[in-house]
């Protein structure tokens, strides 16, 4: 399974692809919102999880969120939105745009783990 | 290719086949190229984001996506589409050539299995982009996913690139110029310039940034505070615990182009420089509020220091910074029962901090005084005796003191905390008191003052700067440290000169004659002819010009300095303001009846 | 009794101390050298040499040995020549006096300083608390790391001495800056367990990611606190600044609480300078 790892941070994005590959997901990284976005582009529908930071340069993951959820090749994508941002409206807002999950930094290893199975049995 | 891409540094090699990764870099490497390896289009792109890269060189199928789709991307991302992308593909893909160039490629090279493929993009490599020798000794060493930071060697990052490689010539300001950087123009920390190009700058600095990072950058300029949109081209690192050098790209705009030709217009020489240091700001506003509320004292027929409201002898000023240095160390501190929470500012008295009583848990204002005053055993006793006088009486308009004490040397009132600002501050702030409000504030402090005098109190420093009004909106007349009581012998205890501040200091006073509430009504009358015309009634170069004034020019009618304000009130301040205190108003409750026809 | 350490003090300089503080203090001397001890000292008077960039180096080694400890450092200045103060306060003295300042002054400023700190009070701890307890949740939750606070002094600028800083720029309903700062090591250990990797492997880019993340993730889980309070406050991009000894602007008429925290035998710091757009009565 391929999951994509959106963060401005490598630090952030080495301990999520750490967890993502102790549970079988090989992952590839993006630094902003725009790579992710066309690492999606680029995927050929081989994306299974989609791993979000809300505040990343050039495009936001909240921002990355919406478009996908406006392409039908990427609507179904599962999506967990990870990050600093932890008051409950905007919980609510990363929800309201599509996202399957929310997980709040910081995090263990387990929450993380918890919370991409939660979002794919969600799913 | 253009040459100007050895501004750059890496070569990024793409190439979804390690081993021919590894042969091809080893190649670059020997050649002198540094030089950065991926296998896929998104560890390229990582590698992009965190390296300034020089040239891509891309095979045309990647583990992740094609090089086509790469390209694509690198040529619609602002920040990336100007670097070089050249395809470096196996001969069965040279059909392709077209479609390559069409999406922007800058070549195309082909090479057959037994050609030798280093040796074939060695050559072509070499005739656009010259090797830098004694490079590969700090190249990154290729590997997938590679990630890495190490910037390039001092002389490719310091050095300016050869002249022809430019679109504009990069000159070196011939004064120090420092500027402040922000992310996100919250927070700014300061940079220097070390040069400067119509394109960018290259700035030194302790702030970290990644490649292509949006940066503000601000310039104080002659004409004010000018704020310039860049993003970050280059970086380049010596030593990771220290500060780095970033290339920046700016916006094209207006204010750049300003910032522009102040900076390569400053003349050399140690003439000091209009853009500040930025780490000096923080002893900036107290210093202001000093000079802008400066006491001079004459005691003992001494002559006034030379001019300490401009600061141009050298004795005041140092005591001032010592004041200064004393007040900073009590920040954070207790004294008795009061807490210094935070420093407000410093005047000729003391320094003022907003405090908290430890025992009555409210805020207070702790007036610590001079230590220069409060070590002359007779100001000690003044202040603690007009303190003990002042707390006597409880008045809404003026700022009340809870106590006052001495802990370890230092001598302090504790005193109502005032929310608010002065009337300094509104006339410094333009913030035109309509003649209505003036007029009802001018009442009140006549009030507040008679008040006063029938306790036998001559506050004698009132000025704007002593009248607050809090953000009740409610007056206080504060800084009764100076005053005295007035025993009705008219005798004068003591020689002490002039005490109070020159702008608004009556004749009587400038004389050192005997004080009674006249001298407080001609201070009264200078603040509110300040209010009222936006300038103090005399001024000048130096303390005894002003004080000459006082004594000898005629006043200008208020009424000529603001032709709106009806020719009663300039009337009544110019009365209040004769030079001899028996044609003044002798008492409070006279000027009050002649304001009060005003308003009615 | 208060225990003062006067470190390269020549004779005169010794003479003008020990007279400032008569016999009530304990004053002792000591020649400057590396591994110095200043635990257990109120006060720090170094005389200033010759060569500026000796000083400076000598005043970095004396704020390390502090372990970011408010002791308060003064430079002395024993020669006539007047000389610009900033590059020493940038580097970690507290105050610069010259030989040539009045003596009642220097007393005044030394016995400034030496007077004790204030603790912090209710509303201060209203709005210090919830970092305190986040900075500990933080690096106990992402690096298994156990933190202990130990105690807060305020300023009123915010200087910071850690080899590497992250710094978070505050807005909205309260403003202010965030400044976490740490010695190399420290970081260095933190981001390895982060990471789960060993030391050796943390590249310099690794750490200063790891500063800015801990930045950005004790803010992001404070300000959720402060809903609708007065220090409720929207954060922006962290910046991570690299080097010792920096000063930060900072608003006027605000403390700056300085929350010092230990880990095993090292230390690290959080600056917390927040102000309330409205006032609060």
């Amino acid at each position: 399974m391929k999951a994509i790892v959106a963060d401005d941070s490598r630090l952030i994005r080495g301990i999520i692809e750490k967890t993502a590959a102790s549970i079988g997901f090989e992952a590839v990284q993006a630094g902003n919102g725009r790579e992710a976005l066309s690492l999606l582009e680029a995927s050929g529908g081989e994306i299974n999880l989609v791993l979000l930071d809300w505040n990343m340069p050039l495009v936001s993951g909240i921002d990355v969120i919406r478009k996908m959820r406006g392409d039908d090749r990427f609507k179904k994508i599962p999506v967990l939105m990870i990050s600093t941002e932890s008051e409950e409206d905007r919980i609510q807002e990363a929800i309201r745009a599509g996202a399957q999950g929310y997980l709040t930094k910081p995090f263990t290893a387990d929450q993380l783990t918890d919370a991409i199975h939660q979002v794919l049995e969600k799913h | 290719m253009s040459r100007s891409m050895d501004l750059r540094s890496y070569i990024l090699l793409v190439n979804r086949d390690k081993k021919f990764l590894n042969v091809v870099c080893k190649s670059l490497l020997g050649a002198g190229y540094p030089v950065l390896t991926a296998t896929a289009m998104s560890s390229a792109l990582n590698l992009l984001s965190n390296n300034s890269v020089a040239l891509i060189i891309c095979d045309s199928e990647l583990e992740d996506s094609s090089g086509y789709e790469f390209l694509e991307f690198i040529k619609h991302t602002p920040l990336l589409k100007k670097i070089p992308f050249v395809f470096f593909v196996p001969v069965h893909d040279q059909g392709n050539a077209g479609k390559a160039f069409g999406m922007g490629a800058a070549d195309f090279i082909v090479y057959t299995p037994d050609s030798g493929a280093p040796n074939v993009l060695m050559k072509r490599i070499a005739e656009t982009l010259p090797a830098k020798t004694g490079r590969a000794g700090i190249s990154a060493l290729p590997g997938e996913g590679f990630h890495q930071s190490i910037a390039p060697p001092p002389e490719a990052a310091s050095s300016p690139p050869p002249a022809e490689c430019r679109k504009s010539e990069r000159l070196v300001p011939k004064q120090t110029v420092n500027i402040e950087l922000s992310r996100d123009s919250i927070l700014w920390l300061p940079g220097r310039i070390k040069n400067i190009s119509r394109q960018g700058l290259l700035i030194e600095t302790s702030l970290l940034g990644r490649l292509g990072m949006a940066l503000y950058i601000r310039f104080s300029l002659p004409c004010g505070t000018c704020v310039v949109e860049s993003h970050i081209r280059h970086i380049s690192i010596n030593n990771h615990k220290l500060s780095a050098e970033i290339g920046v790209e700016t916006e094209q705009s207006i204010d750049w182009i300003e910032t522009y030709d102040y900076v390569v217009n400053l003349k050399e020489e140690g003439k000091k420089s209009a853009v500040k240091k930025p780490s000096a700001e923080v002893d900036r506003p107290i210093q202001k509020k000093i000079h802008a509320d400066m006491i001079i004292r004459m005691a003992d027929n001494r002559k006034a220091p030379a001019d300490p409201l401009l600061n141009h002898s050298s004795e005041p000023r140092s005591e001032k910074a010592l004041e200064i240095k004393f007040y900073r160390s009590l920040v954070g501190k207790k004294l008795g029962n009061y807490k210094a929470v935070s420093f407000i500012g410093a005047g000729g008295m003391g320094g003022v901090f907003k405090g908290w009583d430890v025992v009555l848990e409210r805020n207070v204002a702790l007036k610590v005084i001079s230590y220069n005053l409060s070590s002359i055993a007779s100001y000690r006793d003044m202040f603690v005796k007009e303190a003990r006088l002042v707390s006597r009486f409880t008045h809404p308009n003026i700022a009340q003191i809870y106590y006052i004490d001495q802990v370890e040397d230092v001598l302090y009132f504790a005193m109502e905390l005032i929310n608010g600002g002065t009337l300094a501050d509104i006339i410094k702030d333009r913030n035109n008191l309509n003649t209505a409000k003036g007029l009802e504030h001018f009442i009140t402090i006549c009030r507040t003052l008679d008040f006063v005098s029938r306790q036998n109190i001559v506050h004698r420093d009132i000025k704007p700067a002593n009248i607050m009004i809090d953000d009740q909106g409610i007056l206080k007349v504060v800084d009764f440290g100076v005053a005295i009581v007035n025993d009705g012998t008219g005798r004068k205890k003591k020689a002490e000169g002039l005490v109070g501040s020159p702008l608004f200091a009556s004749p009587d006073s400038i004389m050192g004659q005997p004080l009674d509430c006249r001298s407080d009504i001609y201070s009264l009358g200078a603040t509110f002819y300040n209010v009222f015309a936006g300038v103090p009634p005399f001024e000048g170069d130096y303390v005894e010009a002003i004080l000459f004034k006082h004594l000898h020019e005629e006043l200008v009618p208020l009424k000529k300095r603001n032709p709106i304000l009806s020719s009663d009130l300039s009337d009544i301040i110019g009365k209040m303001m004769a030079k001899k205190p028996e044609d003044r108003y002798q008492d409070y409750q006279s000027i009050i009846d002649d304001l009060n026809v005003l308003i009615h | 009794m208060k225990r003062i350490l006067g470190i390269d003090c020549s004779p005169k300089v010794e003479k003008v101390v020990s007279g400032l503080f008569g016999g009530n203090d304990d004053v002792q001397y000591e020649q400057f050298h590396d591994g110095i001890a200043l635990n257990g000292y109120q006060m720090i008077i170094l005389e200033m040499g010759r060569n500026q960039e000796h000083v400076v180096q000598q005043i970095c080694k004396l704020r390390y040995a502090c372990n970011f400890q408010n002791i308060p450092i003064i430079l002395i200045n024993a020669r006539k020549k007047d000389i610009p103060s900033q590059p020493y306060i940038i580097a970690g003295a507290t105050e610069v006096l010259s030989l040539s300042d009045p003596l009642p002054a220097c007393r005044h400023i030394m016995n400034g300083y030496l007077i004790p700190g204030r603790e912090p009070l209710e509303e201060e701890f209203e709005y210090l608390d919830p970092f305190i307890k986040n900075t500990c949740h933080i690096l106990q939750t992402m690096a298994s790391i156990h933190v202990e606070f130990k105690k807060v002094y305020f300023s009123n600028t915010i200087r910071i001495f850690g080899d590497v800083s992250g710094i978070m720029g505050l807005s909205g309903n309260a403003e202010g800056t965030l400044v976490v700062t740490f010695y190399w090591d420290l970081a260095k250990a933190i981001v390895a367990k982060m990471m789960g990797m060993e030391e050796g492997e943390i590249d310099a880019e690794l750490i200063h990611d790891g500063v800015s993340e801990i930045i950005n993730m004790i803010s992001g889980s404070t300000k959720k606190e402060f809903v609708g309070t007065p220090y409720h406050f929207e954060i922006s991009l962290p910046s991570v600044v690299v080097g010792p000894g920096h000063q930060i602007g900072y608003l006027q008429n605000t403390s700056v609480a300085v929350l010092i925290f230990q880990v095993g035998t090292q230390s690290f710091a959080l600056h917390v300078c927040i102000k309330p757009k409205t006032t609060l009565s």
